[in-house]
């Protein structure tokens, strides 16, 4: 009768690929999604964590950037960071687009803005989601975009904040109202033409939420 | 919109490439459109983001102080 080798290491299992471990220290084993075996996560499943999918740090001015293989459906929730870098004076408006749509009657926003001390509310037909103006300064974005489709029409992102210390504060709600059953892609346009300028950065993480 | 000819970056999130290149892309309109609905009330608004939990009124007196200190 042949013995069985004994197995003395977990990734000496005959379902275990060495190399879906190495480099993944202090990282948790979570069974995968379609159940076949395991893989590697920031996070064990009960806890809430952003995982970072991808991020861009702009080199070279650009107009637009887009971030193409997204799938909320699997990932549940993005969360988003934007820093836009002003490099020249007079106001710039950024617009996020889902899926490449850019008809800005598929997108409906509300703000609550607080400028010089009077807080303002607007309510736009509008994929905007922040102004910048003025000459070297920074202006920061933090957005959640939530999968809705499945309760209600669109997909739903609430800001908070988009500021600019400390000139403005806007609190946004923004709901993307077009008939799609997921997001695949995000793209970042600049009402200037460059006007994503060097030190600009956006990177979109993803976290699962209720 | 106008249609430009600009240079855009294209991340494909599942590999990790990241392309800069050159092509014609929409722009959006510089001034933002005028309200098509008519305008909530503030308070409103904010008793329910306070609420939610989003706001509190130290968040609403910050803001009130960021403008106040310009």
């Amino acid at each position: 009768m042949k013995a069985m080798p004994v197995v003395q290491k977990f990734t000496q299992l005959s379902d275990v690929d060495f190399k879906t471990y190495f480099g993944k220290a202090g990282k948790y084993l979570i069974v995968k999604d379609d159940e076949s075996g395991l893989t590697t996560s920031l996070v064990s499943s009960n806890t809430v964590y952003p995982e970072l999918l991808s991020e861009v740090n702009v080199a070279s001015n650009v107009t637009s950037i887009t971030f193409n293989g997204l799938n909320i459906n699997n990932d549940g929730a993005y969360l988003i960071e934007v820093k836009m870098v002003s490099t020249t004076a007079g106001w710039k408006h950024l617009r996020m687009y889902i899926n490449g749509d850019t008809n800005e009657s598929n997108y409906r926003l509300r703000s609550i803005n607080a400028r010089r001390g009077t807080i303002t509310v607007e309510n736009y037909n509008l994929a905007w989601v922040l102004g910048y103006q003025y000459l070297s300064h920074a202006y920061y974005l933090m957005t959640r975009l939530h999968n809705t489709a499945t309760i209600t029409r669109g997909f739903a992102y609430l800001t908070n904040t988009a500021y600019n210390p400390p000139h403005f504060l806007y609190y946004l709600q923004n709901w993307y109202l077009a008939n799609h059953t997921n997001v695949t892609s995000l793209t970042f346009t600049s009402t200037e033409t460059n006007g994503i300028r060097v030190g600009s950065r956006i990177a979109i993480y993803k976290y699962k939420i209720f | 919109m106008a249609v430009v000819r600009a240079k855009v970056i294209e991340v494909d999130v599942k590999t990790g490439e990241i392309v800069e290149t050159e092509k014609e892309i929409e722009i959006p309109d510089e001034e933002p459109p005028q309200p098509q609905t008519a305008a909530v009330d503030a308070e409103t608004i904010l008793n329910v983001l306070k609420r939610k939990g989003i706001i509190t009124d130290e968040d609403i007196q910050n803001a009130l102080q960021q403008g106040d200190n310009e």
